[in-house]
């Protein structure tokens, strides 16, 4: 349904989604690139066992690769209806000009939002610290830059923590 | 907690709905609304 998705928790065997896919990874995630094949091409079996040492390789094999993988969260057959995600509205920053939405609220590390700005309209954001800026539909200025979903050069932005607390480029610059 | 900071500007200048995705890090927000998983 349009505005809902699911989260799949750490271990569980996943691929990019049809709409939108949010991977989140911490410094010491694993990866293991299982598909032999993507996007029409054969994919190296050597991101097979990326992160995997290499005694273990010999020693396991492919084993090694099956013993990462959380097969309780794999094999669930009931795992959409566990896990549904509807956004939760963020009433404190609700405008005239657009919406914000909580999402991923199954993840008790990391957060996220949507953000709705209507056609013509302006959204005053404000955030807490350093942020990932992806642009999935429409285009407009971020404080003054230009961006454009789809367009690989104007689709994403990093907003540093000095950026958006310039309370404490102030402080840095008095000293 | 990391402190409210101050407001960037999102203008949408073109016909349709604007919509945009933040993603932030570890422990950023921790009064985000949870949905508890279901247990079957």
């Amino acid at each position: 349904m349009p505005g809902e998705g699911f989260h799949l928790p750490s271990g569980g065997l996943h691929a990019p989604g049809t709409a939108l896919t949010i991977d989140a990874a911490r410094g010491f995630r694993r990866f293991c690139h299982a598909a032999g094949v993507g996007s029409r091409k054969i994919i190296s079996k050597e991101l097979l066992f990326k992160d995997v040492r290499k005694e273990d390789r010999e020693r396991l094999g492919e084993r090694a690769i099956l013993n990462q993988i959380d097969w309780e969260v794999s094999g669930d057959v009931y795992f959409l209806r566990k896990s549904p995600h509807i956004a939760a509205t963020v009433a404190e920053t609700q405008q005239a000009g657009g919406a914000e939405y909580w999402i991923l609220l199954q993840h008790y590390r990391f957060s996220g939002k949507k953000v709705v700005v209507m056609p013509g309209q302006r959204f005053k954001s404000v955030d807490k610290g350093v942020y990932n800026v992806l642009v999935w539909r429409g285009r407009g200025r971020y404080d003054g830059h230009e961006i454009k979903a789809g367009d690989f050069g104007y689709d994403e932005l990093l907003v540093s923590h000095a950026k958006a607390d310039r309370t404490a480029v102030d402080r840095k610059h008095r000293r | 907690m990391p402190k409210p900071t101050v407001p960037l500007w999102i203008e949408n200048t073109g016909a349709e709905d604007l919509v945009i995705i933040k993603f932030f890090g570890p422990d950023v927000n921790l009064d985000v609304p949870m949905i508890p998983q279901y247990k079957l």
